[in-house]
């Protein structure tokens, strides 16, 4: 009699650990969705932002007859500056062709606290502008420019050969476009982690071409890929600039 | 005994529980309920999105698709052919697929968007630079008129290069987009861009699947709409409501509805105005090479000709010299090929003409702008409506060119740059310098 009253006094163990076990799944079943609705808000808020971006770029275009150069950051707080400044030479080619989303110079948001354009997981927006040159002055940018012997609009389309590619994956088997005119990516949720591999390392070297493909997990073959990576078609940005009368 | 220890028994229990068990049972309960809508709600802001992707990726095929034909190097107007499944290989590798004569096999212009570059196909070779999908993996499909694309295969008296100018606006044959009922929305349609959707019915979307199994049809009665075909020049693409919209028993299709495709649409009249923007600053940076060179702009040609007349400060292009030289060897190739000349107003101030090199300080006025040496203005195709009637041929009057009282006054003042264009009123202003 005395076991029977003491059964009655609560749920057994087995009674419990069914009701965590249940607990468990619509917990994961509820967070989970959750998580990933949190995940996908944080790439779709970068891709906004790198989509802003263009805009922005050739809206700078359009007013000023030329792309800016990127934004460096040297720690120093001098020129080149830590300040999201486009950071030409002088001369108009740029100090570097990859660097930073010159924000301060476009007026973009958000910014951190140096003014560096940010993603949704505020880390900063890499840009790279072509600095390739086929008309006017030979040493100069032709897109970076916009002086009386030299810029786009005195070179003009017909001449005008922009140089960025895009690659499918590192190795450049497949090119997404071989003839961008700017480049722009975040280096997504992972990046203040090391590469994830060789297609994530084509887009940290500094120079073209870039990769540009869906996420892949660590067990890919070129490794981890995280990086939200678009670009800029010549073709928009000419009859953008046709548009504003800056090209011809 | 035993019944009494079991009521016994069962009173304490009655007295312990406190209704525990339910709690944790509706606690359950309603965190089921709550993921049960969050996954509901979810899947409809998913879709939601997801619809709002593919309309996004449309407009931003359409921009670049306008922008490649406008900024089109040598042949300014032409678009790109479409990617057809490659013959060795059958996939479809993104690449437009040149080739062909499409005035006689239109088909060869219904393909997918060439978004990397081209095979086979004179220059451009260029892909239309952008990354573009429906949202469900698939590249967007693209067709094209006839009159705006290189011609691989010209048989007896037929042009490689179409002429295009604004002239083909009115004489030509355009696509057609028609609607649900099949109804006529435009019938002026330079190309279509189509995002065909999941793949529904017995679609199968292999490497190797043929355009039956991307782009959808319908019935209504004994006719059939489809986006599948491209046999005429005034063939019709269809903007219809998706099948998850359209009942069953809908009275309006022979059953089953399985239609998905989203399309956006290019008019000619959009691509024109667009491509006289081009037309017309190569038209000023000619000039201002000219004037560079000679230190003044050249007299004009009488409207509706092409020979310069000395002392004329306004008219059309001078592409032969008179006591200035002409202006035809600072334009470039395709300026005359297509005939642009016929659709360029041009006027030149006293003060920057021949007598005076130099151009101290222009005369001309284009809207609140004075001072200006020389304008251009893009006269855009003849208006012909009930209310105003352009016929050029043979005309050498401005009435027959230019749109308002202000530019058809021969005075120095002109319209506004950025007038806003009517169905009345095509002119564009440009102003050369200062």
């Amino acid at each position: 009699m005395k076991i029977f009253k003491k059964q009655q006094l609560g749920f057994t163990l087995v009674e419990m650990a069914i009701v965590l076990i249940i607990l468990g799944f619509l917990l994961t079943a509820f967070l989970m969705p959750l998580k990933a609705q949190r995940d996908i808000a944080f790439q779709l808020e970068t891709q906004r932002a790198l989509e802003n971006a263009k805009k922005a770029l050739i809206g700078f275009a359009q007013t000023n007859g030329r792309l800016p150069c990127p934004a460096t950051n040297n720690g120093s707080e001098t020129f080149p500056d830590d300040t999201g400044t486009s950071n030409p030479n002088g001369s108009g080619n740029c100090i570097l062709q990859v660097g930073f989303l010159p924000a301060t110079t476009l007026g973009v948001q958000p910014v951190d606290d140096q003014g560096f354009a940010l993603d949704a997981w505020n880390n900063r927006i890499r840009y790279a502008v072509t600095q390739s040159s086929f008309g006017g002055s030979p040493s100069t940018a032709d897109f970076t420019v916009n002086i009386a012997t030299d810029g786009m609009n005195v070179v003009g389309i017909a001449n005008l050969q922009p140089d960025l590619s895009v690659c499918a994956a590192d190795g450049c088997t497949n090119s997404l476009i071989n003839n961008a005119v700017a480049v722009l990516y975040s280096l997504g949720p992972t990046s203040a982690q090391a590469s994830g591999g060789d297609d994530e390392d084509e887009n940290l070297d500094n120079n073209s071409p870039f990769v540009s493909h869906a996420s892949t997990a660590a067990g890919a073959p070129n490794g981890e890929f995280d990086h939200i990576v678009t670009w800029l078609s010549p073709y928009v940005l000419y009859n953008a600039m046709i548009e504003a009368g800056q090209l011809h | 005994m035993q019944a009494e220890l079991v009521m016994t028994c069962l009173n304490k229990t009655n007295k312990h529980q406190h209704g525990a068990a339910l709690m944790l049972l509706v606690f359950i309960l309603a965190i089921a309920m709550t993921s049960y809508l969050v996954r509901t709600l979810n899947s409809a802001s998913y879709k939601v999105d997801h619809e709002q992707k593919v309309m996004q990726n449309l407009a931003t095929a359409k921009e670049a698709l306008i922008a490649w034909a406008v900024s089109n190097e040598l042949h300014p107007g032409q678009f790109p052919y479409p990617d057809h499944l490659e013959v060795t290989t059958p996939i479809y590798d993104g690449k437009g697929d040149c080739g062909g004569n499409p005035l006689s096999n239109p088909i060869l212009l219904l393909g997918q968007l060439p978004v990397y570059g081209s095979d086979g196909c004179t220059s451009p070779v260029e892909g239309l630079g952008i990354d573009a999908q429906d949202g469900y993996g698939n590249r967007l499909w693209y067709a094209v008129s006839p009159n705006l694309v290189h011609n691989y295969a010209p048989t007896l008296g037929q042009l490689s290069d179409p002429i295009i100018n604004p002239s083909i606006i009115n004489t030509a044959t355009w696509l057609r987009v028609v609607d649900r009922n099949g109804a006529t929305i435009s019938d002026r349609v330079a190309a279509v861009i189509i995002a065909p959707g999941n793949a529904i019915g017995n679609k199968s979307r292999s490497n190797t699947a043929t355009v039956d199994n991307f782009l959808d049809e319908f019935q209504i009665g004994a006719t059939s709409y489809s986006n599948r075909n491209y046999d005429s020049f005034d063939e019709d693409f269809i903007i219809g409501d998706t099948f998850e919209r359209v009942d069953d028993d809908d009275a309006t299709y022979s059953s089953p509805y399985l239609f998905n495709d989203k399309l956006v649409y290019i008019t000619i009249d959009e691509l024109m105005v667009a491509l006289e923007k081009r037309v017309a600053r190569e038209v000023v940076s000619s000039l201002n090479g000219y004037f560079s060179v000679n230190s003044y702009y050249p007299y004009a040609a009488s409207s509706g000709g092409t020979v310069c007349v000395n002392n004329q400060l306004l008219g059309a292009l001078p592409l032969s010299p008179c006591s200035t030289p002409d202006l035809s060897t600072y334009l470039p190739g395709w300026f005359e090929d297509n005939e642009w000349e016929a659709f360029m107003f041009y006027a030149a101030s006293l003060n920057c003409s021949q007598p005076n090199p130099g151009c101290s300080s222009g005369t001309l006025k284009v809207g609140t702008k004075e001072n200006l040496n020389a304008v251009v203005i893009s006269t855009g195709a003849e208006i012909t409506t009930a209310f105003k009637v352009q016929d050029r041929v043979g005309s050498g009057l401005i009435v027959d060119y230019l749109d308002s009282v202000e530019n058809i006054s021969i005075n120095e003042e002109y319209d506004a740059v950025g007038t806003p264009l009517t169905n009345l009123y095509n002119d564009q202003m440009f102003i050369v310098t200062p």
